[in-house]
């Protein structure tokens, strides 16, 4: 997220820098000292993480090379080439003591149906901290964040991936189970690794009071890690207590014995999520591991899906009837619905 | 003193939750559920959290998103 601001005050610069650090510490400044300098920097860039601009009007000038003096242009000039844009790109706060000039950007930037925001500069700084800073904050707030995107994979698409699973032959809900989450986690480990980088979803079951087993075909490497570092640190403990508290940093697992950690980040493992898959009384742990941060809102949103497809296989488990039985149930569906 | 469970900010117009995030510079907890967790309290202490205003920024600068 960027944010373009014409200012060549140093102290308003300074000033403007250190209010967007206390409360958008991600967010990029970018200040231009003169319009021209500011339109061709938005002319070669693609600008679409643009989140908010804030004009002045009136500019100093600047030294030349050659002693002389250059034209800074003003931020009308801005607001001008704003206004011919073919769309609006985010919301625009016009900051000067320019009465006229200030009115004047702002009636142009509305007139082309862009966002403008007026504030006046009083006080010295003062205005930046309390007037600047409440209309950029909530025009980036109101404008910045987009509804979640739609679910990766489609209710049909998940669906129709256990229905084909379901042409094969199963013994059992169980290992039917496990073949579906298998082929499941596959195709949304697929999706998560093109979002960010080297990713690992792993489905664990419980299978006694302190440890857990893979309940995929494979095993991945928090199963590794589970079997090697055996009962040391309790990592079966660990996975409870760290579920449904999103992605955290390896060592902030909870009494993770040095070793562990080590052990994980050795294997290149820097975030790890668990969340728990439940339907009636079953349950299983999804565990998502990665070497870079968890925490973009797509991948956000693509965890829960997984979780949500896992426990859609767990249902289909756990209402698993052998073929024999299942005729006795239409009969007995037929039966119950006979006047 | 105990740790902080989660921080952020958040505008209250005409009594009414607008937005609520997860914006704080100190503490940048990076955490989806957890911003759903502070909603879920607010409403639970009886506000009205508006649709649309629980707002979650990633601290790594990727794309935000309304989350209720």
């Amino acid at each position: 997220m960027r944010a373009l601001i014409l200012e060549d005050n140093r102290d308003r610069r300074v000033a403007m820098i250190g209010r967007l650090a206390e409360r958008f510490p991600f967010l990029r400044v970018v200040f231009f000292d003169a319009s021209k300098k500011m339109i061709d920097f938005m002319e070669s860039d693609e600008l679409q993480d643009v989140v908010m601009i804030s004009l002045d009007h009136d500019l100093e000038m600047l030294p030349g090379s050659q002693g002389d003096w250059i034209d800074p242009g003003t931020g009308l000039d801005v607001a001008r080439w704003l206004s011919e844009r073919a769309k609006p790109l985010c919301p625009v706060v016009v900051h000067t003591t320019n009465t006229h000039r200030g009115g004047k950007m702002t009636r142009l930037l509305e007139k082309s149906h862009w966002v403008a925001h007026r504030v006046i500069p009083h006080d010295d700084l003062e205005w930046i901290d309390t007037d600047w800073f409440r209309v950029v904050r909530n025009a980036i707030v109101d404008f910045a964040p987009q509804r979640r995107s739609a679910p990766v994979l489609p209710m049909e698409s998940k669906v129709h991936l256990i229905r084909s699973l379901l042409d094969g032959q199963y013994e059992s809900g169980q290992a039917f189970c496990r073949a579906a989450m298998t082929k499941i986690t596959e195709a949304f480990v697929g999706d998560l690794r093109s979002m960010c980088g080297d990713v690992s979803a792993e489905v664990m079951a419980l299978v006694s009071k302190n440890s857990f087993a893979s309940a995929l075909d494979s095993e991945g490497p928090l199963v590794k890690w589970h079997r090697e570092v055996g009962f040391i640190g309790s990592p079966s403990i660990i996975f409870i207590e760290v579920a449904e508290r999103g992605p955290l940093a390896v060592e902030q697992l909870p009494d993770i014995t040095e070793s562990a950690a080590q052990r994980l980040s050795q294997s290149g493992i820097r975030q790890v999520q668990v969340r728990i898959a439940e339907v009636a009384d079953m349950q299983a742990l999804l565990v998502v591991s990665a070497a870079k941060s968890l925490a973009g809102a797509s991948v956000q949103a693509t965890i829960t899906e997984l979780k949500e497809a896992i426990e859609i296989a767990l249902y289909v488990g756990l209402h698993w009837l052998p073929s024999g039985k299942k005729s006795n149930l239409a009969q007995q569906k037929k039966k119950n619905s006979m006047p | 003193m105990a740790p902080a469970i989660y921080a952020g900010d958040m505008r209250i117009n005409r009594g009414r939750i607008a937005d609520v995030t997860n914006l704080s510079g100190t503490f940048q907890f990076d955490d989806p559920q957890g911003l759903l967790s502070v909603a879920t309290q607010l409403e639970a202490l009886g506000f009205v959290v508006e649709d649309g205003a629980v707002r979650f920024f990633p601290i790594d600068g990727s794309p935000p998103c309304i989350l209720k």
